[in-house]
């Protein structure tokens, strides 16, 4: 069992999660239920959302890290 | 006043995070001094009594300690990743998407299984392709 191969498959399902929930509430807002669409077109919502959240958290973490030099963290 | 604030959220989670691994590296990390310590200690002794017999062996006998212990140590981390705190969470995500399946089928099942998700380029490309 490799532990880091559990750690990325973690963080995978997590991302997954969150973007399900994302697309869902975008259905919602939208005025419609996720029943009403195809499972090619929920993919393309969920692809799309997974996208977004992997953006984000490269900016948080370039941020995060920008934040860490800023306040001398070992200083 | 920032920095401390920072500092102590970010180790607060670290700790509630990685609280088992870290006790657990503690622990691997006094085993092996301990070990080290003894194994001194009997080296002196041979050492003052002139007594080489089992000095060989004693070497063997420290090096399969350690490696016993993190074998152990690899072991109960990889086979019990996952701290106590995580695991009620999991076990309800569980519950919470088995129910919901009973109660109405989940449209996103098919989704969750897959490895990768594919772009509405990749689906255009699909049809040309066929």
């Amino acid at each position: 069992m490799n532990p880091l191969a559990l750690v990325t498959q973690r963080y995978q399902s997590a991302i997954r999660e969150k973007a399900i929930k994302r697309a869902e509430t975008r259905i919602i807002i939208a005025g419609r239920t996720p029943q009403d669409f195809s499972a090619e077109d929920l993919e393309i919502v969920v692809q799309e959302e997974e996208d977004k959240i992997k953006a984000e958290i490269k900016e948080k973490g370039l941020l995060a890290v920008l934040a860490l030099l800023g306040l001398s963290w070992l200083g | 006043m920032l920095r401390n604030l920072v500092q102590l959220t970010l180790l607060s989670v670290f700790w509630r995070r990685y609280k088992s691994i870290i006790l657990s590296t503690f622990v691997l990390f006094l085993y092996l001094w301990l070990i080290g310590k003894l194994h001194q200690d009997y080296v002196n002794y041979s050492e003052l009594n002139s007594d080489h017999e089992y000095l060989a062996l004693s070497f063997v006998i420290k090096w399969c300690a350690f490696i016993l212990g993190i074998m152990v140590y690899l072991l109960l981390n990889s086979l019990f990743p996952r701290s106590k705190k995580l695991v009620p969470t999991v076990a309800k995500k569980n519950q919470k998407t088995e129910s919901d399946q009973d109660a109405v089928v989940d449209p996103f099942a098919e989704i969750r299984q897959r490895k990768k998700l594919r772009s509405r380029a990749d689906f255009i490309i699909e049809k040309h392709k066929k």
